[in-house]
């Protein structure tokens, strides 16, 4: 199982440049909210900013606004998540879900909502995990059974990240008894009548986890994406390639940035040692990701490669969480004045969700030893 | 070289080996020792084949190619664990080219590079001892950064000036001493960049390393589809497949940084080839245990081959580029440089 190496092109350079400009001018530090990589804070403002100059939704067709490479998208996601950029609102939807719609969407939900994907005026969700589906997820239960021009839905789902602040949920549903051929994707709009979100304290106190009632809610069939069924392999898809993301490894860099320029003061021996350690494996996972977008702009589905990465990579922040703390040398306390150390502790607790989310890393070894024919 | 034509050039060397290095041949040198007839074949048939060459001009006496093509045949040359002093001869060769005017050395002489041991002396004003030289005892020539010149020179030790204390590394390969006489010692200026000589050697030791991590994968997920227990093969047990996984993480991982920094050395930046290294250091380490942790009982005999590609991980994390060493080169560039940098710039 090779990657082929491969570097940025002057113009890729380019862009990381413009990227890390825009940066410089709208996310002066101190003027807003650090996050941990993906789940980074709400900004709804800073994400139509985004918007504007085309970074969000890249990989979508040309004509919605799209039309750039999974390598720019790193490009642009890299220089975001460094530093903590408020990127939540939009993510989901430029990660998966538009790409998603656009794979599968009819033209009618295209035309309808990959332009507010692409402004970032849209925010999506994931609707997957339910109390008896989570690394099981073809054993969920929650059902959508067809009636008249719609789909009455029944059931919950849990775990669903910013479900209260979404425009749009993508739900996973049951619409027959097939284990994995009874699954069928549905866009929901939040605020359907029925659909009852409440949020599921997280470790750390925030409340963007939310646990979704499905009490009769009537789906229009037009917002049903794509066919009737196909909705395992198409969540599948999701998954698949993002799991060898930028987002996978540098949950934590805009702590190692500050500690690394000596902002908690000089790093003793033992700190650059662990500073080296911590550059040398990062420059190792980032080289996979970069690969693997490249791999996906060849059209190819390196779904093995990618899994194999997520599960070292996470497993790598954890390690950045642990190294950093220590050499803090304190407890570092969620309600500090310095934002950085408030980070920290909040990635302190947060950490080990890094390895559940998006497929465990027990799932994730089970993918790549089927791939390697075990 | 196009991606299409560094393949079929991997495969060519890839059977190359396969058909002048068998796992037994590579056993019975080191029984038999180097300087027997199969390991003198067996190098014979290297230099025929020009590949410690590979990756110097031809204007230079080189076979053409670049980094990319070098570290495709060193890759190929840990891949069959072949006992041969490629890494150390292509180096010095490489050195030799560079300087002015470029040294020549045929094909029946031997030039090593001897990578900079902290235990040798700093300084060449007096009697001194070379340390750590992989294959010295087979040298004609021994090439070497002058410790008190900043860089700027090379020593050049000739094998008659030289007296060799033979020692052994951990996977029984020539690693010897050498006391030299400093007024016996050849100088010439070094005229490129002072850690362009480290850096290659280190670019050299990763290809080797990757090699082997690529082999030691495939036997172990051959060992564990085929070895039976309670009913089943090994590989069928989710804590078996975990050692897997890692084996090929570590595996993939290497490789590509190996070639990232074949990539940037061909575009003039060759401190890439220190972060590979210090990756591959550590994700040796792991694979080795990951490895013998598949096999068993089995993994830890002679008779079974893996042990033949455990070994030389283990001797090659230490070589050409330590751990130890590399720590505080890394450390300094993340800190001077900026962390995110490092990274962007490599």
């Amino acid at each position: 199982m090779r990657l082929e190496g491969t570097s940025l092109t002057p113009a890729e350079q380019a862009l990381a440049e413009e990227v890390r400009d825009f940066i410089r001018a709208e996310l002066t530090p101190g003027s807003y909210e650090l996050g941990l990589g993906m789940p980074g804070a709400v900004d709804r403002e800073f994400s139509r900013k985004l918007g504007a100059r085309g970074w969000i939704g890249m990989s979508l067709p040309p004509e919605y606004g799209g039309g750039r490479s999974a390598v720019e998208r790193l490009i642009v996601t890299e220089e975001l998540l460094s530093v903590g950029a408020p990127v939540a609102y939009h993510w989901m939807g430029d990660r998966q879900h538009g790409p998603n719609i656009a794979a599968n969407g009819t033209q009618e939900q295209k035309d309808s909502l990959l332009p507010g994907i692409v402004s970032g005026e849209l925010s999506f969700a994931i609707g997957m995990s339910e109390p008896g589906a989570g690394s099981d997820l073809a054993n969920l239960r929650s059902r959508a059974v067809r009636e008249g021009d719609g789909w009455r839905v029944h059931g919950t789902k849990v775990w669903t990240t910013g479900a209260h602040y979404a425009t749009h949920i993508i739900a996973l549903l049951r619409t027959s008894d097939d284990r994995h051929g009874g699954l069928t994707q549905f866009i929901v709009e939040r605020d359907l009548p029925g659909l009852t979100i409440t949020p599921i304290p997280f470790i750390d106190g925030t409340a963007d986890f939310c646990e979704l009632f499905f009490d009769g809610v009537l789906i229009p069939d037009s917002m049903r994406l794509g066919e009737v069924g196909a909705g395992w392999g198409q969540n599948t898809a999701e998954l698949a390639l993002e799991r060898g993301g930028v987002d996978r490894w540098i949950s934590l860099m805009p702590v190692l940035r500050h500690w690394a320029a000596g902002g908690w003061g000089p790093l003793n021996e033992s700190a650059l040692g662990d500073l080296a350690k911590i550059t040398t494996r990062m420059w190792g996972l980032r080289n996979m990701s970069l690969s693997i977008a490249r791999m996906v702009d060849e059209g190819k589905s390196p779904s093995t490669e990618a899994a194999l990465t997520k599960e070292m990579a996470t497993r790598f922040e954890q390690d950045c969480v642990q190294l950093v703390t220590e050499h803090f040398g304190r407890a570092p306390e969620p309600t500090s004045a310095d934002p950085f150390e408030a980070l920290l502790a909040q990635a302190v607790l947060v950490s080990p969700s890094w390895t559940i989310r998006g497929g465990t890393n027990e799932i994730l070894r089970n993918i790549v030893s089927k791939g390697l024919g075990l | 070289m196009s991606a299409e034509h560094r393949s079929e050039f991997e495969t060519l060397l890839n059977e190359f080996f396969t058909e002048t290095c068998p796992p037994e041949l590579v056993q019975q040198i080191e029984d038999s020792g180097t300087n027997s007839a199969p390991a003198q074949e067996l190098w014979a048939a290297i230099t025929e084949m020009e590949l410690p060459r590979i990756g110097i001009e031809e204007s230079h006496g080189g076979a053409g190619g670049g980094p990319e093509e070098l570290v495709t045949a060193l890759r190929a040359h840990g891949h069959a664990a072949a006992p041969s002093p490629l890494a150390a001869s292509h180096v010095a060769l490489w050195a030799l080219a560079k300087t002015e005017p470029s040294i020549a050395v045929t094909n029946d002489q031997l030039a090593v590079f001897a990578y900079p041991d902290p235990r040798n002396s700093t300084t060449t004003t007096m009697a001194g001892t070379v340390h750590g030289v992989a294959w010295g005892r087979h040298a004609d020539l021994i090439v070497l950064p002058s410790p008190d010149s900043n860089g700027a020179e090379l020593l050049l030790i000739a094998a008659e000036n030289a007296r060799v204390v033979e020692g052994t590394d951990l996977a029984g390969m020539p690693l010897d001493s050498l006391h030299f006489d400093a007024a016996q010692v050849e100088r010439t200026p070094w005229p490129g960049a002072p850690e362009a000589l480290t850096h290659r050697a280190m670019l050299a030791q990763a290809a080797l390393m990757s090699g082997a991590l690529e082999a030691v994968t495939a036997l172990t997920i051959e060992y564990v589809k085929t070895r039976e227990q309670f009913g089943r093969p090994l590989g069928k047990f989710q804590s078996v497949q975990q050692h897997i996984v890692q084996l090929q993480q570590m595996s993939t991982m290497s490789a590509l940084a190996v070639d990232r920094a074949a990539q940037q050395a061909a575009a003039g930046n060759t401190f890439a080839a220190v972060l590979a290294k210090a990756l591959v250091n550590e994700n040796a380490l792991l694979a080795v245990r990951a490895a013998h942790q598949a096999h068993g009982a089995m993994g830890m005999t002679r008779e079974y081959r893996l042990q033949l590609f455990t070994r030389r991980l283990n001797a090659w994390v230490g070589q050409a580029g330590s751990r130890g060493e590399l720590t505080p080169l890394i450390a300094e560039s993340a800190h001077r440089a900026g962390f995110a940098n490092v990274l962007s710039t490599n």
